[in-house]
């Protein structure tokens, strides 16, 4: 196929108008056969479950009934809800300082991994080996780790004359615990930054050599700014854990929910999930009989 | 010259060229044991913060239920020294006697009376105060000692024989899980990568565009209609469909990073089988796809860690215990009433060791990968 003239809009290219001989025609089919598992999956599980949850939140529904009209009520529910702002406020603040602090943080673990020095390969398996412990084994570690009465860190903390804090039963604290647990298992991203800083090519670092530059200050600083998809890779980790955290929330709250001796902090409550305006009135008791943990899942995501 | 080096015999010497080389190869040495110390202390210094939580883990799984509450807490499991006597074993104290110290066993401590026996004469039992004024007489002997128990203890309380519920069945639902969605992963996102990489068709750049657009739309958005859809239409509640179908119909990360590997093979290969006569399928089986074992490899692991570590899908759809994935299993182990901490670390353990062998047999793979990604130029 031709690239006859190149169209832009918003600075963004548009493909050149087609034009449809035989051969495009079985280019497309061609494309269109390899795409299709993509394809599929994209009707079936992308767009239809969104345009649905679209009709839903102009609903209200429960599943053994049809869902009823109630056209913006869900919004105006939400938006007068106390808990969609703190909801949103938390969210905000974990996209405002997690994310950034997780990016930079693994990129800086990056070059330290980068520099050569002798066990260069078991450090970084230290650095790797907590982001493989599974989400929940991570969690309960934590809460045992950041325990206020008994934990290593307050311990340790009071070891040096500070007064640690009360972490999870907190809502000042439960936040930056849960940004510090993100951190603790962001090797993924520190291996995918890891590999943009080896993308350098050799003959590149050879180069500069003679200029003065020692091997190991030389090679990071190259291969930061030559690879922008390394970045884009690098959010996906983050993306991930963002799943992550959402599954951490869950294992935390239904520590605290059943040991009495915490408080539920409400604060955190809605830290992930919960600014979906459709699971406002998705009733969690009119889901079949569902396990209690499904139920409990449900509800968490309530705002 | 500066009057540093003037006042300097020493240096002076380096002005002349025979000694000057000397000298830089010198200040090289020093200058790169410098860097590396300074290299290896940051790099340590920054490593405590994913080793310990990590160590922690490990050795709280080897403690006794009384040592994980030790104040302050003890880096190596520690539990007391206990001898025989008339057939049963007793805990050994430290007691001070008016003889000086001596080690008796306690045969039972009662409202602050401890009555101890001289393991050498067992017949004759001492009563003690335990506190006498603001003294306390007995210590409890301790030795480091590593209580494996807890590994077995563990994963008996994790099961539920009742329901056909145990370790090694989350085990392998985990196992099954994770090697389904590896093969789906793989199977579909190759060539739908190989389309956006190495195809042209009209429509191409536009799709690319709106695959690149899923991976903004978070998953909690589409949660509930999938969920209805799996439960409710195609009644798939309780199986590990919801969690394996999905994964045979490519996702937008896998392919993108897919594309990015395919994009960097020769195109001319491509071209000259194309020349040759042979069809997309065959140049992208028998040319492109051998050709990318270091990321297919990639992929294999880092999807085989989400598959692992995946709590929500299975929490979704997943009821009954007996089809509990790992994750599941342990939730369901620490939800109950008391913390046992050293039992819940060993569960903790056992559920990481797994995909720690894992990794350490599919690095060489992993990094090579890696390594041959960069040497792509």
């Amino acid at each position: 196929m031709d690239h006859p003239t190149e169209r832009k809009i918003f600075g963004f290219k548009l493909p050149p108008k087609t034009i449809w001989t035989k051969r495009a025609k079985s280019d497309l089919r061609t494309g269109l056969l390899f795409l299709s598992p993509w394809l599929i999956g994209f009707f079936v599980f992308t767009l239809y479950p969104m345009i649905v949850s679209f009709y839903y939140s102009f609903t209200i529904y429960h599943s053994k009934r049809a869902p009823e009209w109630v056209w913006f009520q869900n919004y105006t529910d939400l938006i007068a809800d106390d808990k969609f702002w703190i909801s949103l406020n938390n969210t905000l603040y974990m996209v405002a300082i997690a994310v950034p602090l997780g990016l930079f943080a693994s990129f800086l673990c990056a070059l330290l991994l980068n520099l050569k020095v002798r066990g260069q390969a078991f450090y970084r398996v230290v650095y790797f080996l907590p982001s493989i412990v599974p989400t929940v084994a991570g969690t309960i570690l934590f809460l045992w780790l950041l325990n206020p009465q008994v934990g290593l860190v307050n311990t340790m903390l009071a070891k040096i004359g500070i007064d640690g804090p009360n972490w999870m039963a907190d809502p000042n604290w439960s936040k930056p615990a849960l940004i510090l647990l993100g951190m603790w298992g962001m090797g993924g991203t520190i291996i995918i930054y890891l590999s943009g800083l080896q993308d350098v090519p050799q003959s590149l670092i050879e180069a500069a050599e003679p200029d003065g530059f020692a091997h190991h200050t030389l090679q990071p600083h190259h291969g930061h700014d030559r690879h922008v998809p390394i970045f884009c890779a690098s959010l996906r980790g983050r993306w991930r854990r963002q799943s992550w955290a959402s599954a951490q929330l869950h294992v935390i709250l239904f520590r605290l929910s059943i040991s009495e001796r915490l408080p539920i902090f409400e604060d955190g409550l809605c830290l992930c999930d919960g600014v979906d305006p459709l699971h406002h009135h998705f009733d969690s008791d009119s889901v079949a009989p569902q396990s209690e943990r499904q139920i409990y899942l449900l509800r968490g995501m309530m705002p | 010259m500066t009057k540093n080096t003037a006042s300097s015999p020493d240096l002076n010497l380096t002005l002349s060229p025979k000694h000057d080389a000397y000298t830089q190869k010198q200040s090289r040495k020093i200058r790169d044991a410098f860097v590396s110390t300074i290299s290896h202390g940051l790099i340590i210094f920054v490593g405590m913060f994913f080793a310990v939580p990590f160590l922690w883990m490990l050795l709280t799984s080897f403690k006794s239920d009384k040592d994980v509450f030790h104040s302050p807490p003890r880096w190596l499991p520690h539990d007391a020294v206990r001898v025989e006597i008339n057939g049963e074993e007793y805990p050994l104290y430290n007691v001070k006697t008016p003889d000086g110290v001596k080690q008796y066993a306690a045969l039972k401590i009662e409202s602050g009376v401890a009555y101890f026996v001289d393991p050498a004469e067992p017949d004759v039992v001492i009563p003690t105060e335990l506190q006498q004024g603001t003294e306390r007489v007995a210590q409890l002997v301790e030795e480091v000692s590593f209580r494996w128990q807890n590994f077995p203890d563990a994963m008996n309380r994790g099961s539920r024989p009742g329901v056909g519920a145990s370790f090694w069945v989350y085990f392998k639902n985990s196992l099954i899980v994770a090697f389904f969605t590896i093969i789906g992963t793989l199977v579909s996102n190759t060539p739908v990568a190989y389309a956006f990489a190495r195809l042209k068709f009209p429509g191409r750049d536009i799709l690319f565009v709106i695959i690149l657009a899923t991976m903004m739309l978070p998953f909690q958005v589409t949660m509930i209609p999938i969920y209805l859809l799996f439960n409710d239409k195609l009644g798939w509640g309780d199986t590990f469909l919801p969690l394996i179908i999905p994964t045979f119909f490519a996702n937008a990360w896998d392919v993108f990073l897919l594309r990015q590997f395919f994009k960097t093979i020769p195109e001319e290969m491509c071209d000259a089988a194309r020349v040759d006569g042979a069809s997309e399928w065959q140049i992208f089986t028998q040319i492109v796809l051998p050709l990318s074992t270091p990321v297919l490899a990639t992929i294999t692991v880092f999807t085989f860690l989400y598959a692992w570590n995946d709590f929500t899908g299975p929490l979704l759809f997943l009821n009954s215990p007996r089809n509990f994935t790992m994750a599941l299993g342990l939730q369901d182990f620490q939800g109950q009433k008391t913390i046992v901490w050293n039992q819940l670390m060993a569960a903790a353990t056992v559920f990481t060791l797994p995909i720690i062998v894992a990794f350490f047999f599919a690095q060489k793979t992993f990094i090579q990968g890696i390594k041959l990604t960069g040497s792509k130029e």
